[in-house]
């Protein structure tokens, strides 16, 4: 049962709603920066192992909110 | 007369066990150099020598790949507020670890650096010293592969891919690291998998449709069990028809569907259909699952006092068993099924289904009757067509021998 429904419930998500959340994060860590290591553009390499991470994290967050397929939040 | 091993050029490969059935073949126009540690033996035992890219980490690579990493990072962690404020502007609601990712995250990558920097050394390493004429993966997502597709192409060499799962994104199912490959090349299994590359921007004169290699061994009969064998070997000791259920795992490169409840509500479905049809429930587990659901699902195999298992290995026995499949989500386990003449039928999740009329799909109110439906339609004519569509190997399952001649016009 969340504890800050208040917070939460201000900003309702779906789970497509999260999912655009991870890709725009996940995406925005590397954008312009031009880190490469050797010849290869990490940001791109990195990208599966980075949504994977941020992806754990915002499903074990959606998790505690409950995500309702509709949009809707509930304790 | 034969070429010598010295005269061949080298390719490199995963070594992903899925492809074992192409190592053979290919190992006859090349030598052989895997990516994956561990599988070297394996592949002995086939009767395929193969070379490791791992030996090429020499004291020497090790030595500046670490430093290549450390460097990689320094520049990084000043970035760190810029950073910050790039993931936590992104709007919605961002969970308090990713909103402090300055607090972790340059450690985290500080690993994963390391580990890139040394394949990136180990190529160069082994270009240095062979004749390489192209790398062939497949999947092109995970770190280690997307690395030896990109640091293939700077040489300028070709990289296949040859997904080894078709992927059931639809259109509308937003935006996804599978929509995209960054090997020049795909070797589609059917012309379904080719579309949902094309549909996704990939150049259609780039893809070539081969078949799938992972499902030559199942149009070989010596090697797959009858029916009668099957459900002796598996404790099935009476008439009554058997239901696979094809469980699935939690991939977090992607945040769709209901995520825990749903596989809970899955399950629940399926023991509900069972019962009703009085039929044994044979469980399978995702091979890349690893989070202990073996436990949730014989716990509730148990709790419902159904007849039937829970596994993650002996899937032919199971396929040779089983009357229908069940899977959570359009899972390609049903072309492996229909393959072998089962008949599939899954629940759908949100944002995945497959290109064709078959498989049957439940939305999650009718599960039961879909099933009957489903076990109805048991050595329809129907089925092959759907395969075809995903198996342009189908029915001979000779994709090996396509795959290996069309490489070869590719890596000369």
């Amino acid at each position: 049962v969340s504890t800050d429904l208040t917070v939460t419930a201000a900003t309702p998500r779906s789970p497509a709603d999260l999912n655009a959340t991870l890709y725009a994060t996940a995406r925005a860590w590397a954008a312009d920066l031009d880190l490469t290591l050797g010849p290869i553009d990490v940001g791109d390499v990195f990208e599966y192992d980075v949504l994977r991470i941020f992806g754990r994290l915002l499903q074990q967050d959606a998790a505690r909110h409950e995500v309702i397929g509709d949009g809707r939040i509930s304790s | 007369m034969a070429e010598s091993q010295v005269d061949k050029r080298w390719l490199l490969l995963s070594g992903a066990p899925l492809h074992q059935n192409l190592w053979k073949p290919l190992s006859e126009k090349y030598q052989l150099c895997f990516v994956y540690d561990g599988v070297t033996e394996y592949a002995a035992s086939l009767g395929v020598t193969v070379d490791n890219l791992n030996r090429y980490i020499t004291a020497d690579v090790q030595e500046h790949a670490l430093t290549d990493a450390a460097h990689f990072v320094a520049r990084v962690v000043p970035e760190m507020p810029r950073i910050q404020d790039r993931i936590t502007g992104q709007g919605g609601n961002i969970p308090p670890d990713l909103a402090m990712a300055d607090k972790w995250f340059p450690g985290y990558l500080l690993q994963k650096a390391q580990v890139a920097a040394l394949m990136v050394g180990a190529f160069d390493q082994f270009l240095s010293t062979h004749d390489v004429a192209g790398c062939v993966v497949h999947e092109d997502v995970a770190p280690d592969m997307r690395m030896l597709v990109a640091l293939t192409q700077a040489r300028g060499l070709p990289a296949i891919h040859l997904p080894h799962a078709p992927c059931h994104l639809r259109v509308d199912g937003g935006p996804d690291i599978h929509r995209s490959t960054r090997a020049e090349w795909i070797g589609a299994s059917g012309p379904r998998v080719a579309e949902f590359y094309v549909e996704n921007g990939h150049d259609p004169a780039m893809i070539a449709v081969v078949g799938g290699v992972q499902w030559d061994g199942l149009y070989d009969s010596f090697i797959t069990p009858d029916r009668d064998e099957a459900r002796r070997v598996l404790g099935i000791n009476d008439q009554r028809p058997a239901l696979w259920y094809g469980a699935t795992w939690t991939q977090t490169t992607g945040l769709r569907g209901g995520f825990d409840a749903e596989l809970r509500g899955g399950i629940a479905k399926v023991i509900e259909t069972a019962r009703a049809l009085d039929a044994w429930l044979l469980i399978t587990l995702h091979p890349n699952d690893g989070s202990g659901a073996d436990e949730m699902y014989l716990k509730a195999l148990r709790e419902a006092n159904l007849d039937g298992l829970v596994t993650r290995f002996h899937i032919p026995y199971i396929a040779a068993a089983a009357d229908a499949l069940i899977t959570q989500g359009p899972s390609n386990l049903c072309i492996d099924a229909a393959i072998q003449g089962v008949p599939a039928c899954y629940l759908q999740t949100e944002g995945f289904d497959f290109r064709e009329a078959l498989p049957y799909r439940s939305d999650w109110t009718d599960l039961t009757s879909i099933v009957k439906r489903t076990l109805a339609s048991r050595g329809d004519d129907a089925w092959q067509g759907f395969i075809a569509a995903y198996n342009a190997a189908h029915p001979d399952g000779d994709a090996s021998g396509r795959i290996t001649e069309w490489i070869g016009g590719l890596c000369r």
